[in-house]
């Protein structure tokens, strides 16, 4: 049997030694080409991992090791002793392009599974540890951002106002969870008819929504739409949900420079907008539910949603919109 | 730039005759393709353990990357263990999420978090720098990393003060001394690197990199307008925002990668191309137009695959970096001497990179 063909280096100086490797049946591990032969166990003998074609390196009890470039040459010398280890399977995984495909698919539809199924489902469990209340730390500021840069007063009158607080009061009077629910009132100016939920239970509806309005009912509705965001509590979800997303795909992309801010930063987008769908539609849910429970028609929120669609042309009315991060109108007047 | 020259200094430091100069070139054997299987499986064993793989992944890629670096017949060895760096990371990833948590709740509590962890940004300096290099080794001869933690209070929070006090002016000392600090505190065995480059080659690359950004944005601010009919404050209008935004990328990304690349070239050539080590010199010849092709042609193909091409693009990356980089060699490369061995943990490193702590090297 001829010797393997390997560099020794002693781990003392920096030179380097060809030497003939031998590993024989008595499971030694035999260097010749140093002047003395020199002898190791094998069982002592520390063997790198095979990575790719680069070298091996066996580790020798001393602190001396070789470094050996044919792979197959050790592998075959370590198969006929039977010392074949698990640490080989990653390896074979690596080498062959059918399962590096494969694995591509898996991951796939693994990461599509978790955006889908997964990070939502972790991110109800998570927010089902914090009590209600805390909800409102999230938003605690946003309320006087958006005074400060987009609202002005209401201009409507205050008896309106008051008549439509009370039929928000009698709306949430039931609800038994922590969220304080109060009804604010603003001119919204370049933000137009919209309704949202701040995830403390304040919901702030504007001027023009209220004149767009043909009936109460059909602002009932989108109360009720806006209740169903601070009950489900989505702005704690979507804040468990977006940081998620995010560590998948830092995690997924690593650090390539520039670009891995496009491609961590584009998914990232489009799964927080697929996210925030699945919201809108639970908040539909919600809404349909206290329809049937009240006996008020369908027909009101479709009317509404109809005419916020005619008036601001199917989500294209900005980024803040009211419909922009929300389902298709057609989609979501069907049933 | 007057910096002396590699045999001024090698017959200076050596007063033996001089023995053969010959150059080294670093050379990166790795392929995209060999790669992109060990990468690809990586990222799926890491999904499936829900990243406790990572660990053994960041080995794996490690030991392929110095596996495949040649220089002078002999390749580099990572000696990374994944139990030591599942550990650093578990560390690091507590920490995030205790700063995660705490900065939703309260912002006073979170800027004193930061505050504290910038106090202590110096010894997960030391502590990441002496880790990177402890399990690195050349012809089984380890690196080391001296333990300077004055050194590192004085760049880390000295300097980093500095640079809010002067507006920004000190930076390209900063840089400089952040270099020095990485570079003079590593051994190849018992021998010391040296940096020999000083802060005033960091000012003209920085007022260079300056002028050029300037340079380029107002040609991405011409272009952008002669091409949309837009001025830059469409920026403002969420509007608008969303039709030219494409325009904006197609643009402003090319100009910012060519600034990008001039600087990380000349930082490349002016600190890697400026280490000596005994009688021996590294030498760095990256080129702009090089590294911007690169850099592009990399960001391109990455957008077009949605990530596929990442691995391919490590590869060519390590390619071009090593192929511009040789060690000039006075002498023979056999007379390195092994320094003390000594444990380190990579709690330091995964912090470091966990919160992006820009050490410098």
């Amino acid at each position: 049997m001829t010797g393997i063909q390997a560099q020794f280096f002693d781990g003392r100086s920096s030179v380097r030694h060809p030497v003939e490797l031998e590993i024989d049946a008595a499971g030694v591990v035999r260097l010749t080409g140093l002047g003395e032969t020199r002898e190791y166990p094998l069982n002592e003998t520390r063997i790198s991992e095979r990575i790719g074609h680069t070298p091996r390196t066996l580790r020798f009890p001393d602190g001396s090791a070789c470094q050996v470039l044919d792979n197959d040459a050790i592998d075959a010398a370590l198969e006929a002793l039977d010392s074949t280890s698990a640490q080989h399977d990653v390896h074979r995984l690596e080498s062959q392009w059918t399962y590096a495909v494969l694995a591509l698919i898996a991951l796939i539809a693994i990461v599509w599974a978790a955006i889908q199924y997964g990070i939502p489902a972790a991110a109800r469990h998570v927010a089902a540890v914090f009590p209600p209340r805390a909800d409102a730390l999230i938003g605690a500021q946003a309320l006087e951002l958006l005074d400060h840069g987009y609202f002005s007063p209401s201009k409507l009158p205050p008896e309106r106002q008051q008549q439509l607080r009370d039929e928000f009061a009698a709306m949430t009077r039931d609800l038994d969870d922590t969220h304080e629910y109060r009804l604010e009132f603003r001119h919204g100016g370049e933000l137009g008819a919209n309704a949202f939920a701040l995830p403390s239970g304040i919901v702030v509806m504007t001027d023009e929504l209220v004149e767009l309005a043909q009936a109460d009912q059909e602002l009932q509705t989108v109360l009720a739409h806006e209740i169903g965001h601070v009950v489900h509590r989505h702005s704690l979800r979507m804040l468990l949900q977006s940081s998620a997303t995010s560590l998948l795909m830092i995690g997924l992309t690593g650090d390539v420079s520039s670009a891995s801010v496009l491609v961590a930063g584009v998914p990232t987008a489009l799964v927080q907008a697929k996210h925030s769908r699945q919201f809108e539609a639970e908040a539909d849910a919600y809404a349909y539910a206290w329809m049937d429970r009240n006996g008020i028609s369908h027909q009101y929120f479709r009317d509404m949603l109809a005419r916020l669609e005619k008036k601001y042309g199917g989500g294209d009315a900005g980024a803040m919109s009211w419909l922009s991060s929300h389902p298709k109108t057609a989609e979501r007047i069907r049933d | 730039m007057e910096t002396p020259t590699a045999d001024a200094i090698a017959s200076a430091s050596d007063p033996r005759p001089q023995s053969s100069t010959t150059v080294e070139q670093f050379r990166f054997t790795g392929t995209g393709g060999e790669y992109f299987r060990i990468w690809i499986v990586n990222l799926l064993l890491s999904v499936i353990t829900l990243g406790i793989y990572s660990a053994w992944a960041k080995v794996r890629r490690m030991r392929y990357f110095y596996g495949n670096t040649h220089l002078a017949g002999d390749v580099f060895e990572y000696h990374g263990q994944p139990r030591q760096i599942l550990k650093g990371r578990l560390i690091a990833f507590g920490m995030f999420m205790v700063y995660f948590i705490v900065s939703a709740l309260s912002e006073l509590a979170s800027v004193l978090l930061a505050l504290i962890f910038f106090f202590f940004v110096p010894w997960f300096a030391v502590k990441a720098l002496t880790f990177r290099a402890r399990m690195s080794s050349y012809r089984n001869i380890r690196f080391g990393f001296e333990q300077d933690h004055h050194g590192a209070a004085k760049v880390f929070i000295g300097f980093t003060l500095l640079i809010g006090i002067t507006l920004g002016f000190f930076y390209p000392y900063f840089a400089y001394a952040r270099y020095q600090f990485a570079i003079n505190n590593t051994s190849y065995g018992k021998t010391r690197l040296n940096l020999l480059a000083g802060p005033g080659v960091f000012y003209w690359i920085y007022s260079r990199a300056a002028l050029l950004y300037i340079a380029a944005i107002a040609v991405g601010i011409f272009a952008f307008r002669a091409w949309s009919g837009f001025g830059i404050d469409v920026l403002n209008d969420p509007k608008k925002f969303g039709a030219v935004a494409p325009m904006l990328v197609i643009v402003f990304l090319p100009l910012l990668l060519l600034v990008g690349a001039f600087l990380n070239k000349c930082l490349q050539n002016a600190t890697l191309g400026n280490v000596t080590i005994h009688q021996h010199r590294l030498l760095s010849g990256m080129q702009t137009g090089q590294l911007f092709w690169l850099y592009l042609s990399n960001t391109v193909l990455i957008v077009l695959t949605l990530g596929i091409f990442i691995p391919w693009a490590h590869v060519r990356m390590a390619q071009y970096r090593f192929e511009r980089l040789a060690l000039e060699a006075h002498g023979s490369l056999d007379e390195f001497i092994a320094g003390e061995s000594s444990a380190a943990g990579a709690a330091g490193e995964e912090i470091s990179d966990m919160f992006d702590v820009d050490l410098g090297l």
